[in-house]
């Protein structure tokens, strides 16, 4: 997908993860709704969500806490185990190295 | 060879790290021990990093400006190969389970008989492996597997 800050650059990944509310709206009905910062500045409608992403996604649901695809193994963080000093830590640790570049 | 010692990374776990009026000086569990300046880009992330490694008895990545000088300490990440596959003179590609792109070794890296046979048991053994690559390229600098 074309990325905001660099509309030339495309970016692909094979694995995305957000998570899905219902969310009743002013008008009383609710609808589903992806909060996802890394692709919209509000939550969004899934179709749209995932219409934004091209390609046309498989889409997995899973329950809270479950992960999208078991037969990887690990929590859903990646697609496969977790690593090694869990998901959350290297989540952290990821961004801060990322930081550091743009830095 | 000097030039392999000045520009490679390699994976090391600390062994110790000391603090003085010159920035650190790290020992390595494999031997040996190196100085990190306290004028070094990113010294405090650097030296994090370090006590990460001795912490939690994990690799780091370290790049010698020389013998007793460290110019870099990178942080080291750790996956299970999906895929490894030869293309071309450009040597060895892998993909690995949760990371996304490509990582490469170089044909000219001059490790590159020992971690093309790693990868090749890593993958044959759904094994995970620490490994150490230059970002934004994606170009592998060294790997260990996690068990050792």
């Amino acid at each position: 997908m074309e990325t905001n800050d660099q509309p030339a650059v495309r970016v692909e990944w094979g694995y995305h993860v957000a998570p899905v509310l219902m969310v009743r709206g002013p008008d009383g009905d609710t609808r589903e709704m992806v909060f996802d910062p890394l692709l919209f500045d509000s939550p969004v409608p899934v179709e749209e969500w995932r219409t934004a992403l091209h390609d046309t996604p498989s889409l997995v649901r899973s329950a809270p806490g479950d992960p999208p695809r078991p037969a990887l193994g690990g929590s859903g963080y990646w697609p496969g185990p977790d690593p090694i000093e869990g998901p959350d830590m290297h989540a952290r640790e990821t961004l801060e190295d990322y930081r550091r570049l743009t830095d | 060879m000097a030039e392999a010692v000045t520009t490679l990374s390699r994976l090391l776990i600390v062994r110790e790290v000391r603090d003085n009026e010159t920035g650190a000086t790290i020992s390595f569990h494999q031997g040996g021990h190196g100085c990190l300046s306290i004028h070094a880009a990113n010294y405090a992330s650097q030296l994090r990093y370090a006590r990460r490694s001795q912490e939690r008895q994990h690799p780091i990545g370290v790049r010698f400006a020389d013998a007793h000088a460290i110019a870099e300490l990178i942080r080291a990440d750790n996956d299970v190969p999906a895929q490894v596959w030869e293309e071309g003179p450009d040597g060895v590609r892998v993909l690995f389970q949760g990371h996304d792109g490509v990582f490469r070794l170089k044909s000219d890296h001059p490790d590159s008989a020992r971690i093309r046979t790693l990868l090749r048991e890593a993958l044959e053994q759904k094994a995970r492996v620490w490994f150490v690559a230059d970002n934004p390229d994606l170009v592998l600098l060294d790997i260990l597997p996690a068990t050792a």
